[in-house]
């Protein structure tokens, strides 16, 4: 039997780069002698606190929402047997943006800081309990279908908020919270999600033996004693608390939790449960990653994160469809 | 020994009785071939007494004690379910597909025990898969899928083994060598429930076939006693020709009524 050491570890390292560059690149470059200080001591120095008060939470909540949407992606392909399901197509990112924009709209998250996010999982597990309730047991493409109707139901309802916002301003800050960003991000952002990613990312691990078993199709793995109504639940309440959490802090970030798991899987031997850890650390690396180019990348007003891991993670949508059509008799 | 008690079993669906009124006893020791023409409710009846499906009227014990009394766990590690069909969704390697069906005796997460790993070689090696370990299970042909899915459900040492037509778009020299190795449990005293559409297969090798037609048992007994012309014509509504005994033992049928 192999390990997954190896992967894991090189992940790790990535993550580790990529981390410690994130906190020198931006709008001021800081040398890495700097940053270690940054890390190291606090200070009033001014490369100081561009590290500590903006680098460092802004790359924590890149690895924290990055890992959800990986493992997230990685357990809905397994439960779906499906590689195209991720948070975005089943419609949880849009039920979480929905729940977000509904906290924002109605003033709600200046009272109280955490209702962002917990209207962001609220909307989260509404949408997903959608999708799950419309698509099952029709097969892959009535799951895709009902996510779809769902992303677009949830869509139409932000527009509707957009569309009856009191001032400009308001549909402004919902527009540009929409599509995605890190920028601006403080601790606090950090310390509202992290315990929501922590307890969605570790509902989400414990399902692995179970989606193996379901690699065998559902009445095998309930012959196995899969307890199939159980193993849905938790990969409802994982994948909404996780997701809806980092959506309701920035906004809608696409086609992460599609890319990762498929781009680690054939280093797991396609194992479904082999595939969650490593999913995760790769979602971390291309958050960060992506980040990191909208900080680099300059074209006037900086890229917003969700547009650009759009603009990069359609192409590989596009690719699977290719594939589709040659496999396809 | 371990004994399976099925009383006045019903299964509903869309208003009519698909599995109607069905009673049977079968123990450890014995290969029961479910004969009978499509749609007599054989899938489904072998889905209810692995317990995957909830039946509505009657019972299924397993010793005494109720399915639906027992730990999913424990059913699992007591008894072994292949369906028709049974397919992989992810190219995973030989080796881990076999040790799939050791699901239900492994902690929730972790490593897989040294004992375990030494179980997968040799159920491995039985089933003659050892040229295809790490092969993706996608990959394999239909009789080494068999054989793999075999396997699968084996390697956990269940008592009992539930299949659903086993050697269904198999070759001849497949069908063969995944019949006899059903019957070879019987002598490790395992219980076999299979369902079979060869039935020349079925009177060689099964030590007792259940006849069903349209939801009920109209007979059950040894080979000899089932496989008749007379009730081949009302089970399967076409004349039968039978000849020979034991391994040299033929079915066939004739012409349509």
């Amino acid at each position: 039997m192999r390990t997954n050491i190896p992967l894991n570890a090189s992940l790790l390292v990535l993550l580790a780069a990529l981390f410690f560059f994130s906190l020198l690149a931006g709008r001021v470059w800081i040398p890495p002698s700097d940053a270690l200080n940054g890390l190291f001591a606090s200070g009033s120095d001014l490369s100081e606190i561009i590290i500590f008060e903006l680098r460092l939470p802004r790359a924590v909540l890149a690895v924290l929402i990055g890992a959800s949407l990986g493992t997230a992606g990685a357990v809905l392909q397994g439960l779906t047997r499906n590689p195209l399901a991720e948070p975005f197509l089943l419609g949880v990112s849009a039920g979480a943006s929905l729940g977000a924009v509904i906290a924002i709209y109605f003033g709600l998250a200046a009272v109280f800081s955490a209702a962002t996010p917990l209207l962001g999982i609220a909307g989260a597990f509404v949408a997903t309990s959608i999708t799950f309730a419309l698509g099952w047991g029709g097969g892959t493409l009535a799951l895709i279908l009902a996510g779809a109707a769902v992303s677009g139901l949830g869509g139409a309802l932000i527009a509707l908020s957009l569309n009856l916002a009191p001032n400009a301003n308001a549909a402004y800050e919902i527009m540009n919270w929409l599509m995605g960003s890190l920028a601006d991000r403080s601790w606090d952002h950090v310390f509202l999600v992290l315990p929501f990613v922590v307890i969605g990312g570790a509902i989400l691990i414990t399902t692995g033996r179970a989606l193996d078993a379901l690699s065998l199709g559902e009445a095998q793995a309930q012959s196995l004693g899969v307890d199939l109504l159980h193993l849905r639940l938790l990969v409802l309440f994982g994948t909404a608390t996780a997701v809806g959490a980092a959506t309701s802090v920035t906004g809608v970030i696409g086609f992460i939790g599609l890319v990762a798991p498929h781009l680690i899987r054939p280093w797991t031997g396609h194992q479904p449960s082999r595939v969650i850890i490593p999913a995760a650390l790769a979602g971390a690396v291309l958050l960060l990653g992506a980040d990191i180019a909208t900080r680099i990348i300059r074209l006037g007003p900086e890229l917003k994160l969700g547009v650009f891991t759009s603009l990069i993670g359609t192409p590989f949508f596009f690719w699977h469809v290719f594939k589709l059509r040659k496999t396809a008799p | 020994m371990t004994k399976l008690e099925v009383s006045s079993l019903v299964i509903r669906r869309g208003g009519r009785n698909i599995v109607n009124d069905v009673s049977l006893s079968a123990r450890t020791g014995e290969f029961i071939a479910l004969v009978g023409a499509n749609g007599a409710g054989k899938s489904t009846l072998i889905s209810v007494i692995a317990g995957l499906m909830k039946p509505d009227g009657g019972t299924v014990k397993l010793d005494g004690q109720a399915l639906n009394a027992f730990r999913r766990q424990d059913l699992a590690r007591l008894r072994a379910y292949v369906p028709q069909n049974p397919f992989c969704e992810w190219p995973i390697s030989v080796e881990r597909l076999v040790a799939l069906g050791l699901t239900p005796s492994l902690p929730a997460m972790g490593k897989m025990p040294e004992a375990y790993i030494s179980k997968i070689a040799e159920t491995l090696d039985a089933f003659d898969l050892n040229d295809h370990r790490d092969q993706p299970a996608t990959t394999l042909s239909g009789g080494e899928l068999t054989r793999a899915m075999l396997a699968r459900a084996l390697v956990g040492d269940p008592q009992l083994l539930f299949v659903d037509e086993p050697i269904a778009g198999l070759d001849p020299r497949h069908a063969l060598d995944t019949i006899k190795r059903l019957r070879r449990l019987v002598e490790t005293d395992k219980l076999v429930i299979a369902s079979l559409h060869d039935l020349t297969l079925a009177m060689r090798y099964a030590t007792r076939i259940v006849a069903m037609h349209e939801g009920r048992v109209v007979a059950d007994g040894t080979p000899k006693e089932i496989l008749t012309p007379a009730l081949l014509r009302e089970i399967f509504d076409v004349d039968a020709c039978v000849s020979g005994e034991g391994a040299g033992a033929f079915v066939d049928f004739v012409s349509t009524v």
